[in-house]
């Protein structure tokens, strides 16, 4: 059971005021359902008990938002407006449809039936008003929720259902007063109508400024938290910790480039972006060896590609890396993947080394790195002099990888 | 070249980093002749002063928001006399590549040392171009990596001489490095650096247009 009673946004089929009303009571949303339509088929009560409960009842987002924690409200919003819309416009429309057509039905076979003589000249222009009604508050529902996408569709109901409404109006004033009165009283409410636009205009339009203002003030606070929250967790946190070990340089050098590599990220980093790739995995890779040693990798990438068949070049590149800064310093990462075939270049600028002067019983290049790619069907090969020592690994696409390799590489 | 110093202004709006790269830059070689902060004081300091190479971050405030690629288009009738050398934080391709499409010659990283900046702030200002090895791996993403052309007079296309260059610069290899490689001068590598620089910022191959639509370039 809900201590308030809402409209919830999820599983309304008109304006969510059965499935609310279900909630907050605590029975099955069908029991209440059929209530008012049971309400509806014997006296009619039960439509206006709807339209009752529609207005007074806020909406879901209206509660949270009043209640408090007016950020995450908004997000929350932000975030369900698309389900919503679709559904309240999509299922409403058939519900309505259907009850005027009930209505309809109802009415002829009390008149065919059991010959009661109908007042068309009331009853229609009247059902012309609920009708009207109806499209009208309906958009008040999604008028919040939808941005510029649906808005021309909200207004164009909007006025179609004021039409509706003048225009029933009219017939039904039409049955009591001749048509002269008429058409003086309508020029009589044309000109109080005019007085009160332009008494009222301003004072409307000031109000919409200021809720459209407080939206976009909700949603740069939104943002802002957001931000804050990341740099709290993140930014804050590193500068403590570099404050406490000033006086270890690589410490804090190790710290500072941890938190450059997170917030590069975070600020650069294409959320669209497929994850898994060659380059994310190289990537991370890369920054765990830098958080334990200490010493940058740079990893540039071009092409790219995706799959288990990937794993070994890139624990060769790992072990390679780790060589790299343990023994050499700075390392400068290349992996491009082409059609045929991945290949990573690790490179380091440190001293070099003789290859066959590595005891036998080291197991670090000759296992992990040229072991493991030849096992793969790949190649590895160790260029090593006063320049430095370059590691180039060459793995080619497995025959059934062909044609998803080409694919990813587009990217 | 060293007997004349190179004349140089630096553009970013950070104070703390202009004393820092000026104080980095080698003062035997090069001459720091002015600064600027925004996009704007940048265009007129530039204009006044004429300088032979201006250190140019890619993310400033003013103008019409274009940062140093805003900044590097406003002095385009300064070409050749005046060259850009980008200098940024961002490893982002679309900062990187709108300010080298804007006409910039080079394009490093904020975390260079001073020796390499005042290297590449040489190379600039003697016509070259400075290709880190992120901007190489740019290119070869955006041109694509496989084997494309022996006609060299295709805008479009890498050389396949020009895209072993990339592919050297992007694992790493100095320009000295990568002509010992491929057995060819030091000048020759940078003869095909150039002509990829003057590619990637006329090129208009489709490839290259969808690239950097994807990345909101254009």
């Amino acid at each position: 059971m809900h201590s308030v009673l809402t409209r919830p946004a999820e599983g309304r089929v008109v304006a969510g005021v059965c499935t609310g009303l279900a909630r907050y009571l605590g029975l099955p949303t069908g029991w209440v359902r059929a209530g008012v339509v049971a309400l509806t088929l014997l006296s009619g009560v039960g439509v206006v008990f709807y339209a009752w409960l529609w207005i007074f009842v806020p909406d879901e987002h209206e509660a949270v938002l009043t209640a408090g924690d007016p950020v995450r409200g908004a997000a929350e919003q932000v975030r369900e407006a698309p389900v919503r819309l679709g559904g309240v416009l999509g299922q409403g429309w058939q519900v309505i449809f259907g009850v005027v057509l009930l209505g309809v039905a109802a009415v002829l076979a009390l008149q065919l039936g059991a010959g009661i003589r109908m007042n068309w000249g009331l009853i229609g222009p009247v059902a012309v008003v609920l009708l009207g009604i109806a499209l009208a508050w309906l958009q008040l529902d999604t008028l919040r929720d939808a941005g510029r996408a649906g808005r021309t569709g909200r207004i164009s109901s909007l006025a179609l259902g004021l039409l509706l409404v003048m225009a029933g109006v009219l017939a039904l004033a039409a049955g009591f007063v001749g048509t002269d009165e008429l058409w003086l009283g309508l020029l009589v409410a044309a000109v109080i109508v005019a007085g009160v636009v332009l008494v009222a205009a301003p004072w409307v339009l000031k109000a919409w400024r200021d809720a459209t203002a407080k939206t976009s003030a909700l949603a740069v606070q939104t943002e802002r938290a957001e931000i804050a929250a990341h740099l709290h967790d993140s930014v804050l946190q590193t500068l403590a910790l570099i404050q406490k070990n000033a006086d270890t340089p690589s410490t804090v050098v190790r710290l500072a480039r941890a938190q450059e590599r997170d917030l590069r990220q975070y600020l650069y980093q294409d959320p669209s972006r497929p994850t898994g790739t060659l380059t994310d995995r190289l990537e991370d890779l890369a920054a765990a060896i830098e958080d334990d040693h200490g010493q940058p990798i740079e990893v540039v990438t071009a092409g790219s590609a995706t799959g288990p068949w990937l794993d070994p070049v890139l624990q060769a590149s790992r072990e390679a890396m780790l060589n790299g800064v343990r023994h050499a310093g700075p390392v400068q990462v290349y992996a491009e993947a082409r059609p045929e075939a991945v290949e990573v270049f690790v490179k380091d600028r440190g001293p070099g080394f003789d290859l066959s002067a590595i005891p036998a019983d080291r197991l670090g290049i000759r296992e992990s790195v040229i072991g493991r790619m030849e096992r793969a069907g790949g190649t590895a090969r160790i260029i090593t002099g006063d320049g430095g020592t370059e590691v180039r690994l060459h793995l080619p696409v497995p025959a059934e990888n062909g044609k998803n390799g080409e694919e990813g590489r587009q990217g | 070249m060293n007997r004349v110093p190179v004349r140089v202004v630096v553009v970013d709006d950070h104070a703390i980093f202009r004393t820092g790269l000026k104080a980095d830059l080698d003062p035997s070689a090069i001459q720091v002749v002015g600064e600027a902060g925004d996009v704007d004081s940048a265009v007129r300091t530039i204009h006044e002063v004429r300088p032979d190479v201006v250190l140019l971050d890619v993310h400033l405030p003013g103008g019409r928001g274009g940062g140093g690629a805003e900044v590097a288009a406003a002095c385009q009738e300064l070409a050749p006399g005046v060259r850009f050398l980008a200098i940024s934080v961002s490893d982002a391709a679309e900062d990187v590549v709108a300010v080298i499409r804007a006409g910039a010659r080079g394009y490093v990283t904020k975390t260079i040392s001073g020796a390499d900046v005042s290297d590449a702030v040489q190379r600039v200002a003697g016509g070259d171009a400075v290709f880190s090895p992120r901007l190489a791996g740019f290119v070869l993403d955006a041109f694509g990596t496989a084997d494309v052309a022996v006609r060299d007079e295709e805008l479009d296309l890498l050389s396949a001489r020009e895209l072993e260059v990339m592919r050297l610069i992007a694992r790493g290899y100095t320009y000295k490095e990568a002509a010992r490689e491929l057995f060819i001068s030091v000048r020759t590598v940078e003869t095909h650096v150039s002509n990829v620089l003057r590619k990637l910022q006329l090129s208009n191959r489709h490839e290259l247009t969808r690239w950097a639509g994807e990345r909101g370039l254009l």
